[in-house]
């Protein structure tokens, strides 16, 4: 004990910014998915009774713009850090503790792919975040880029009918439906059962709430950043990702 | 086969005969006494919309329910024959609609029948009967383009009704010759918001090819007078958008469309494969996952 910030049970690893924007994406992703699902499978009754449930198609419709704005400013509160990090507070994206994907992910993908099939014993050392933690991060940072673009042509096709041909439109609801599809079965099954009922962290992970982590969770989740901090005997800075 | 024989010799004695009986009549009775309108929907819709055959009831409750016979059918005659006719006697089996003359609708509804004149149905109607003249080759009725009585119902349609509850029976009237276009027409925006969302707005059959007329809006101009209708501010290109997007719907000699309408397919097939692919490959992963930390846990590392 003789370094009192090193030593302590519990580490503070998501900043208040970082657990706002996940509560705040988390109820919004399931509000858009409820209400657009509620539309698009309209032709089927139970669809159609949560959509009366809301009050009618006109505040489903509402609701699920409502929801789509919300998504899309959590995410221009993600670029503002980002840009805030990079450019004020001189930060380094792509080091060890950036959520930036980089060519060490790669090796540590294949690494926990031989771990998962017992070709490896351990775990590889995992930094600061992991290549499924980005990943999810990602899909979505990148997923609300198309989908914002694509509803938003379904939403004005007055106004973008007049730069692109008027097919465009049937192909943003195309690829809004199938992104859809693809987002919601990623984020309602495969991330909550990642976060969840893996033994490892079952019944929940609630670092992501909390925004705290324990000594014995940082070994044996994040190995490389539980020895990188001892190496430099330094706290992580506030909010670095 | 024995045991299906043996059965049957067995149903041929006496009191098994007796019993199929009673079952009969309690079967009859019970028909007999039960109440009509149970009847009826278990029967379907006994009498068509137009048949020779009507039913009081229902017509008394229809929008014409307070016009006397003889308003609409004065003289009794169809096509130069006196109704009944006794010497023909396949008249009854024949389509009632192609008999009565609906040129008596237009003393009513002047501007519905003046609508229907100029109209894509009545201009189908008149070909068929030319090539009928020329050909000599007798067209079945029921593929006949419609006149009044095959999307009206003269003897049982309501008055009053919502503007929903008429979009949605458009679409089933229209939808019995053009299925494809009833299919593709609720795969729509605006199916899904006008009949199963209920929401007024949207826009039905009628909205868009217009009441009576019923044109085909393959002519850009003519579609982006009618998407400008609810759509005021609709440039040019906003006629573009493809309402029915059914390969049976798009016309062949457009083949611009076709080709969009092809690209669009591919992009939607690659996006389904591509989904199917990324979500089995992480479900398989995160079970995998889980069985391996499920081994560690069990084998207490």
């Amino acid at each position: 004990m003789a370094n009192q910030t090193i030593r302590q049970e519990t580490f503070r690893r998501f900043s208040v910014l970082q657990r706002a924007v996940h509560l705040t994406v988390m109820f919004a992703f399931i509000g858009i998915g409820l209400t657009g699902f509620s539309m698009a499978f309209s032709s089927m009754a139970p669809a159609r009774a949560f959509a009366w449930s809301l009050g009618g198609v006109e505040s489903v419709r509402y609701l699920h713009r409502v929801f789509a704005v919300t998504l899309y400013l959590c995410v221009v509160t993600e670029v503002v850090w980002l840009i805030y990090f990079k450019f004020l507070l001189k930060g380094n994206l792509f080091g060890p503790h950036s959520i930036f994907f980089t060519k060490q992910d790669l090796l540590y993908f294949r690494d926990h792919m031989g771990y998962i099939l017992a070709l490896r014993n351990e775990p590889p050392p995992f930094e600061r975040f992991a290549w499924w933690e980005k990943l999810d991060y990602w899909t979505l940072f990148i997923g609300m880029q198309t989908m914002g673009l694509t509803g938003l042509l379904l939403w004005f096709p007055e106004f973008f009918s007049r730069f692109v041909p008027g097919y465009f439109i049937n192909l943003a609801q195309v690829l809004h439906f199938d992104e859809a599809i693809l987002a919601v079965l990623y984020k309602f099954f495969i991330h909550t059962t990642v976060r969840h009922f893996r033994p490892e962290v079952y019944p929940g992970d609630w670092t992501i709430f909390t925004g705290k982590t324990t000594k014995e969770k940082m070994m044996r989740t994040h190995p490389g950043e539980w020895a990188r901090l001892n190496a430099s005997a330094q706290i992580v800075p506030r909010g670095e990702r | 086969m024995g045991r299906l024989r043996i059965f049957l010799c067995g149903l041929n004695s006496v009191k098994a005969t007796a019993l199929l009986q009673i079952c009969l009549g309690l079967l009859v009775v019970s028909w007999l006494i039960f109440p009509t309108h149970v009847q009826q929907a278990w029967c379907g819709d006994s009498i068509s919309s137009s048949s020779w055959f009507m039913d009081m009831n229902r017509f008394s409750r229809s929008a014409h329910g307070s016009l006397k016979c003889e308003r609409c059918h004065e003289e009794m005659i169809g096509q130069g024959k006196v109704h009944p006719n006794r010497k023909d006697s396949t008249a009854m089996k024949k389509v009632s609609v192609r008999f009565y003359d609906y040129k008596r609708c237009a003393a009513c509804h002047p501007e519905s029948y003046k609508r229907y004149l100029v109209g894509e149905h009545a201009k189908a109607l008149i070909k068929q009967k030319q090539d009928q003249r020329l050909g000599n080759k007798e067209a079945p009725p029921e593929s006949l383009a419609p006149t009044c009585g095959d999307c009206h119902s003269s003897h049982y349609t309501q008055a009053k009704l919502s503007r929903i509850a008429i979009g949605e029976q458009m679409t089933e009237t229209c939808g019995k010759c053009h299925p494809s276009q009833k299919m593709s027409y609720l795969k729509n925006l605006h199916g899904q918001l006008g009949v199963f969302l209920k929401k007024k707005a949207s826009a039905y059959c009628t909205d868009c090819h217009g009441a009576h007329t019923c044109e085909s809006l393959k002519d850009k101009e003519k579609a982006l007078t009618a998407c400008r209708r609810c759509h005021r501010n609709a440039p040019a290109g906003f006629a573009g958008i493809v309402i029915h997007t059914g390969s049976e719907d798009i016309s062949k000699k457009d083949p611009k469309k076709q080709a969009n309408m092809a690209l669009i397919g591919t992009v939607k097939r690659i996006g389904q494969i591509v989904t199917v692919i990324i979500l089995a490959f992480f479900a398989l992963q995160t079970f995998v996952w889980i069985l391996r930390e499920l081994h560690n846990k069990l084998r207490g590392r």
